[in-house]
């Protein structure tokens, strides 16, 4: 049985030995090795005392329905519950291990057997590396809203970890918002057990640098949906990779990826759609389009590998700026230019972000960036 | 080192030695000498390339890298695989013609065209001839282009064919003249040797228009396991270059071929593309629009069979402003071959008012077979427009179903629809060559249907 010390040095270990960026596909197409102080980090020692681990995440009370004996529990109690079970995870990634090292924060949730649970996290204090595992048991269903408003002070970076487990009949409708300054790198490891059902609806705006790596696994007769909209300015830098690996018969995925980004931001948006030779009857969509506006930049990147025949498998990219046209005629009718541009991009958005409970923070988000 | 007054077969393996002889033998100029030292050391300096299919068969050790026949006669006809003859036989190649293909005889009668072709090239000022004549008859014009559009150290096996190059086409269109015929390295394959590391070279000067074919349908028999070749297509303003490729070599060969062009202002260029033979295939023509409105076409086709894998793709650099480039690519894989896509666009800040669009699409025929697609877009300008889409997957149920219910069985079928899916390239392609072509592709499918 791992032990928590054993787990954390073997972390760090895979985290001194692994590149920056592992896939040679991508290696021309990663950002923040150099504006990361990993190598100070990889220095650091594990001196492990249970004692300093707190929960750090804040639970709004007043909107979540907690049931009395609650579920969750601090990622502090991993090891001594099922969550040791699933802290193993397949990836590779170097800050993924580093954070598996040095977690000190995050939580534990494990629904009941066909059970319900509607859930709103928020997360505030962020000078941390943070790990939170989820697990939605069999036939259960997790609705689960997590805010994030990462301001580091001191590290000037934010860590964290998400792995999550859809086990056979299980469901999970996940909307995660962020709204970060500095650096922010998460990572997130999903998967999807028989017939599980995925969907994911994430905003973000901000980040210095805002690396994210998303890892999800299918299973037989599984789905995942997943809508993703980021929001760029100023300097900002955003890093992300999806990959989907279909493990299994008659799995399922759609994967849309938006993004605007103005002024000198750059935009690097991976895709990788892998269907395994045993995974036919599978069927795959991967969607990425940018709005540049400004001296913005992107790298689009929609990559599939598909392995057998008997799939249906699409991909799309585009990127394009600002119609002018479009722009002209709202403002021939008396919006500002701010605010038909505003008209404009929440139009380009609308296809991925139709979740009422999200579209609110997107629009206010595409209105910071215009700023 | 054996040699007689014409036959001449160097050592096997790569040292700089090698490369003075080669460049000795031809009697190069000394800057030819220094181009080559240089690009043998650049080669010698770079790893493998990490990414794409494995390359770990190939072994330079055991390559000649220089070999001159007296006679194309270089190995008895009986000597050839079964399945090339047979292939022979169901294109319906003629015997002279077989023959000169599976290498064991020069296809003489070509001479006689050839020289005709010639005359009226030269009428209009054109120069059309092996790229070695050229280093000898015009110096300063090779002098100017090569290795300006593919830098000796551009990659690994660019580096080695500029170390060790021999043959290739040197072409150069004058200003305002459009070549009256496509040009075909057909008809003077026998004039210089037909080589693993050829270099290409076209320049049409301003306003000049040229359509170069080069390759051909039937099965190119090489005993050598690694072809390696670099074209540079230099295309001025308003200068059009249509470069048209039928690779079909056989499949123990790794042919990594380094193909690109600049594109000046209002200049077009296209690339055809057709990948049916070897083993590894890993081949990316590009174009670098470096003028305002210079266009860019590319069409590629790969048909990876059992044991193959055909990595193409395509590679287009927005530089000025309104320039335009599409890219269509079709993949076939059956028999459990891999068929990858894998391209570039890249947008240049400042390419306002820019237009690309990607297309590609993979008909997987079987379920071992598979196909990768790695599209990489980089949107440096706002004003631009970038488009990709892509799809994978098996024929389309409905549309045999539909066939089968008119009378075709399976396999007529199937080969209708696969010559449908490629039907864009067959159309762009020279009759001659079409007609082959679509032979070529029912040859591949023979067995598909299980």
């Amino acid at each position: 049985m791992t032990t928590e010390n054993d787990y954390r040095i073997k972390a760090l270990e895979k985290a001194r030995a692994a590149a920056f960026e592992q896939d040679l596909l991508f290696k021309y197409y990663s950002e923040g090795e150099s504006q990361l102080p990993i190598e100070k980090e990889e220095k650091k020692e594990i001196k492990y005392l249970r004692d300093e681990v707190q929960n750090e995440i804040v639970i709004d009370d007043y909107s979540v329905k907690i049931p009395k004996d609650s579920n969750i529990v601090p990622i502090s109690d991993v090891f001594s519950t099922e969550g040791k079970e699933v802290i193993e995870t397949e990836s590779s990634d170097k800050i993924e291990a580093l954070t598996n090292a040095f977690f000190d924060c995050g939580v534990l949730i494990k629904t009941e057997k066909s059970s319900e649970m509607n859930l709103d996290i928020s997360v505030q204090k962020t000078d941390k590396f943070n790990k939170s595992i989820i697990i939605v048991s069999e036939g259960s269903k997790l609705r689960l809203l997590k805010r994030l408003s990462a301001n580091p002070s001191e590290m000037k970076r934010y860590y964290e970890n998400f792995d999550i487990y859809i086990k056979r009949d299980a469901s999970l409708d996940l909307k995660m918002i962020s709204q970060i300054n500095e650096n922010v790198l998460m990572n997130s490891n999903i998967n999807i057990y028989n017939e599980g059902d995925v969907s994911i609806t994430n905003i973000m705006s901000g980040g210095k640098l805002a690396r994210s790596r998303v890892n999800v696994f299918l299973s037989k007769g599984s789905k995942l949906t997943i809508k993703d909209a980021s929001f760029h300015s100023g300097q900002e830098i955003e890093d992300k990779y999806i990959n989907v690996v279909h493990r299994d018969s008659n799995s399922e995925s759609r994967i849309d990826l938006y993004s605007i980004l103005n002024k000198n931001s750059k935009g690097i948006i991976k895709g990788m759609v892998r269907i395994k030779p045993n995974s036919s009857g599978s069927k795959t969509e991967l969607n990425e389009k940018a709005v540049i506006i400004g001296n913005a930049r992107v790298n689009l990147i929609p990559a599939l590998e598909v392995g057998t025949n008997d799939v249906i498998a699409s991909h799309s990219d585009s990127s394009e700026t600002i119609d002018k046209d479009k722009l002209f005629y709202l403002e021939s009718k008396g919006l500002n230019e701010r605010e038909a541009k505003l008209m404009i991009l929440t139009g380009f958005v609308d296809k991925a972000i139709s979740d009422e409970e999200v579209k609110e923070d997107a629009v206010k988000m595409i209105d910071s960036i215009l700023a | 080192m054996q040699a007689t007054d014409e036959e001449i077969r160097l050592r096997k393996g790569l040292d700089e030695n090698i490369v003075r002889e080669i460049s000795k033998i031809k009697n190069e100029p000394e800057w030819m000498l220094d181009f080559r030292l240089k690009a043998y050391k650049y080669f010698k300096d770079r790893p493998m390339p990490a990414w794409g299919p494995d390359l770990s068969g190939i072994d330079f050790n055991s390559l000649s890298y220089f070999v001159r026949e007296t006679s194309k006669k270089t190995s008895r006809w009986e000597d050839l695989p079964e399945n090339i003859r047979q292939i022979y036989d169901k294109l319906g190649i003629p015997e002279a013609e077989k023959k000169f293909l599976g290498g064991t005889e020069a296809m003489f009668e070509s001479e006689v065209v050839y020289n005709r072709v010639k005359k009226e090239l030269e009428d209009l000022g054109i120069i059309f001839c092996d790229t070695d004549t050229a280093v000898q008859k015009y110096p300063e014009i090779v002098k100017q282009y090569i290795g300006k559009v593919v830098s000796p150290n551009d990659n690994k096996f660019a580096a080695l064919n500029s170390a060790v190059w021999s043959g290739g086409s040197f072409v150069f269109v004058p200003k305002g003249v459009k070549v009256p015929m496509p040009l075909q390295a057909y008809f003077r394959i026998n004039t210089s040797e037909m080589g693993q590391f050829e270099r290409t070279l076209i320049i049409a000067e301003e306003g000049a228009d040229v359509e170069y074919i080069e390759g051909c349908s039937a099965v190119m028999y090489s005993k050598a396991s690694l072809h390696a070749a670099v074209v540079e297509v230099i295309a001025k303003k308003n200068a059009h270059v249509k470069y048209t490729t039928l690779q079909n070599w056989s499949n123990n060969v790794y042919n990594l071929v380094t193909k690109r062009s600049f594109a000046d202002e209002n200049a077009y260029v296209e690339w055809v593309d057709a990948n049916i033979g070897s083993k590894v295939n890993m081949k990316y023509p590009s174009v670098y629009l470096r003028g305002e409105n210079a266009r860019a076409r590319i069409l590629s086709i790969a048909l990876a069979n059992s044991g193959q894998i055909q990595d193409a793709g395509s590679k287009v650099v927005h530089m000025a402003p309104n320039t335009f480039s599409t890219i269509t690519s079709k993949s076939i894989a059956l028999n459990g071959g891999k068929a990858n896509y894998r391209g570039l666009v890249r947008i240049m800040k400042g390419a306002e008012g820019s237009k690309s669009t990607v297309k590609c699409s993979t008909l997987l025929l079987d379920e071992k077979s598979t196909g990768d697609t790695y599209p990489y877009t980089e949107n440096n300008e706002k004003n631009a427009v970038t488009t990709h889409e892509a799809f994978v997957g098996k024929i389309n149920e409905d549309q045999l179903f539909y066939l089968m219910s008119r009378g075709l069985n399976e396999e007529e079928a199937i080969n209708t629809i696969v010559l449908g899916f490629i039907n864009e390239m067959v159309e762009d392609l020279p009759m001659e060559y079409a007609l082959e072509f679509n032979r070529l592709i029912k040859i591949n499918m023979e067995g598909a249907v299980a």
